[in-house]
């Protein structure tokens, strides 16, 4: 049974809805799957570049200027020149030179025993992959899926309790993560994603502090 | 069961910039899983990676990642 959390404190309003603060953590992790699925399209990156969503309180914290950053570097990118960079860092020829999937940071390998844990675990949840996407469950992608989801919920199920997040977050991304955003940052073939990455981090240092205040 | 949220940790996030815009956050989201008119991926599931069994199969037709 899934346990309704962060219910506002008004009892008069929907026992779904979500908060604001966790309304903007889910759809970063939609916007940080989303540019780790597929490179940005000329839309979203001018969306990014000229959002005043985040951040927009004067805060300046690493968070925000991380965001900022990668605001400015959205503003100065050519898509195309951004496709390039997503097919060369994350696609490659051969082996990708920047790997998206969690196995290979746990375990060294692809599809490896933290891949098959996953699954057992989303099974459990009630999720699967879908039968048309090419990646695997660890990819960052699929994960930052996993986490909104357990953020947002929908109409028939009710956001996750934040110990369920937590859970997830730790074992499953934050485990991880770190790895990732520095091999990004370290990758010669990577630009825009290096600002990327660095919000990501910067989220995640968040996440995972504030599921210790929770 | 409801579990009140946490005002420590609402504060915390809105002190970091992350929170208290929710609706007009959700132009990220609108914009970032657009699919693009008439290309391939118009047709291709809104999910990254998962569809949900029956029971909330509903969130990834409305999802727009």
């Amino acid at each position: 049974m899934k346990i309704m959390i962060d219910a506002p404190p008004d009892n008069d309003l929907d026992v779904h809805r979500v908060l604001p603060e966790d309304q903007a953590r889910a759809e970063i992790y939609a916007l940080l799957g989303n540019l780790f699925y597929q490179p940005p399209s000329a839309e979203l990156l001018e969306t990014i570049a000229t959002s005043r969503t985040l951040c927009n309180d004067g805060s300046d914290s690493n968070f925000c200027r991380a965001w900022r950053a990668l605001q400015e570097a959205a503003a100065n990118a050519d898509a195309e020149a951004v496709k390039d960079e997503f097919d060369t860092a994350f696609i490659g020829t051969g082996r990708q030179p920047v790997m998206l999937y969690g196995s290979f940071y746990l375990a060294g390998f692809l599809n490896e025993k933290p891949l098959a844990q996953l699954r057992d675990e989303l099974t459990q949840m009630g999720l699967e992959r879908s039968g048309s996407s090419h990646e695997t469950e660890d990819h960052l992608s699929a994960l930052c899926d996993v986490m909104r989801f357990l953020i947002e919920g929908d109409r028939g199920t009710p956001p996750a309790a934040l110990a369920v997040q937590r859970d997830f977050f730790l074992r499953h991304i934050n485990s991880w993560n770190k790895q990732l955003c520095a091999a990004v940052i370290a990758a010669t073939q990577t630009h825009f994603y290096k600002h990327v990455a660095q919000f990501m981090r910067e989220f995640f240092a968040i996440e995972n502090e504030s599921f210790d205040i929770a | 069961m409801t579990t009140k949220p946490s005002s420590s940790r609402r504060k915390f996030l809105a002190a970091l910039g992350v929170g208290g815009a929710a609706a007009a956050a959700a132009v990220i989201t609108q914009q970032s899983g657009q699919p693009e008119q008439g290309s391939d991926k118009a047709a291709a599931p809104q999910g990254k990676g998962y569809q949900l069994t029956a029971h909330v199969r509903n969130y990834y037709r409305t999802a727009k990642i």
